[in-house]
């Protein structure tokens, strides 16, 4: 007898990386005047659409790939992600449908907490109190701005391509 | 919390080696949009017309034969150095080789500032390496993977370096200043005699010292325009001007000693 396993953790990785792939290509023309820092993005659909084992490895593979240039020790960055999907998940619990003011409540909420997380770990690299307050103050704007456009299409993007296998949902 | 436990109690050895397993992983994707945009303009000239092919053509010969001429000059001028140096027994100033690279990603914020090129360790390039482009220095290879590297650039406050005032030789000490929303990065300057004066309304160059070790003398770092006497009274420091160029790098050159070519 096969096991049937749940590949719903791969389209969701997939989907992260052309996340990390369009991110990277925004911030390239944007980050000498705002740069965006979106890890909701990565976290919230996997806690909302897979199981604790997939949850685990998908945020665990997210965030080692996109903290390859954050200036902190590699686990400090996957422990940040990780409670931060803990916290997303308690969030989801009890949320069938996706709704357009939850989605953008929880994925402000865990970008925001994210966000305050690298402000309070990482060393400022700006030479004055206020430009850097100034500057931090600006990214994290500009990634709430962008994101509360995106929140409800993000969370329901992964759950709309495991549907096209469908009848066998989720399981391929 | 398995998990969570794994990330915190994790050897340093593990981590770095997934650390170096994650970067190589993620060195195509950041490649992909620079190889992409080189398609994109490759296509875009396949379907330009003749008539616009036969012009860039003919603007391309008349750029051709006067760089033609510039060649023809460079070599002789570099033949009659040549013959100065062995006259007067000097060392050769060729250190180094310039490798020039495409940038290919930024990643610049308050808490970290790099770009990352398309070239890496199968070029030959290494950590350490100082990178300049056409208005001065860039930075310094902090990383590399086998097809791209990462440069720390001259706005982060991580890069220090040893410089001075052009047409002077006494050295100061430059350090990021690092970047600014909707403005150029800056830089400070520090240990600067407390006899260097700035007239108002003008500034001073600043540029790479002998002492910098990987940067050859007198690249342009900055225009240091204002100066501060320290509370010690005995030294100044100093706000530099970055160019603003660095906010729209495309090519930039890597100097690769010409001491690691020949190995």
């Amino acid at each position: 007898m096969i096991k049937r396993v749940d590949l719903r953790f791969l389209v969701v990785l997939l989907v992260n990386l052309g996340y990390a792939y369009a991110i990277a290509s925004v911030n390239n023309w944007l980050s000498p005047y705002v740069y965006l820092m979106l890890p909701a993005l990565f976290i919230v659909p996997a806690a909302k659409w897979l199981g604790t084992g997939g949850l685990i490895f998908v945020v665990l593979v997210s965030s080692l790939a996109s903290s390859t240039f954050i200036p902190l020790p590699m686990g400090i960055v996957s422990i940040i992600w990780l409670l931060a999907a803990a916290f997303a998940r308690v969030l989801c619990a009890n949320t069938e449908k996706v709704h357009a003011v939850w989605a953008i409540g929880v994925m402000e909420i865990v970008n925001f907490s994210i966000l305050f997380l690298y402000t309070v770990f990482l060393p400022s690299a700006v030479d004055g109190i206020s430009e850097y307050i100034l500057r931090v103050a600006c990214d994290i704007l500009a990634s709430a701005l962008v994101l509360f456009p995106l929140s409800k299409w993000a969370v329901e993007f992964p759950d709309r391509i495991i549907r096209l296998f469908e009848p066998s949902r989720g399981e391929f | 919390m398995a998990a969570l436990l794994v990330c915190l109690l994790a050897p340093s050895a593990l981590r770095h080696f997934t650390s170096r397993v994650f970067s190589e992983f993620r060195a195509p994707i950041d490649s992909l949009p620079s190889h992409l945009s080189d398609l994109e303009k490759y296509w875009l000239m396949s379907a330009g017309s003749k008539r616009s092919l036969i012009e860039a053509g003919r603007d391309l010969a008349r750029l051709n034969s006067a760089y033609e001429l510039k060649l023809r000059e460079n070599e002789f001028l570099k033949s009659r150095l040549s013959r100065y140096e062995k006259i007067l027994s000097m060392p050769t100033p060729d250190r180094f080789k310039c490798e020039v690279a495409r940038v290919i990603r930024r990643e610049v914020n308050a808490w970290w500032q790099y770009i990352v090129i398309r070239k890496g360790s199968a070029d030959g390039i290494r950590e350490g390496y100082a990178v300049i482009y056409a208005g001065g220095v860039v930075g310094r290879v902090v990383k590399t993977t086998v097809h791209t590297a990462t440069v720390e650039l001259v706005s982060s406050r991580k890069f220090r370096m040893a410089a001075q005032f052009d047409g002077e030789d006494r050295p100061v000490i430059y350090q990021g200043g690092g970047s600014f929303s909707f403005r150029t990065g800056k830089g400070v300057v520090t240990d600067v005699p407390g006899d260097v004066r700035i007239a108002s309304g003008e500034s001073l160059r600043l540029v790479t010292s002998p002492l910098a070790g990987t940067f050859p003398e007198g690249i342009f770092i900055g225009d240091v325009v204002d100066l501060k006497t320290d509370s010690d009274a005995l030294f100044k420091t100093g706000v530099v001007k970055l160019s603003e160029g660095l906010d729209s790098l495309r090519e930039v050159s890597v100097l690769v000693p010409i001491a690691d070519v020949a190995k």
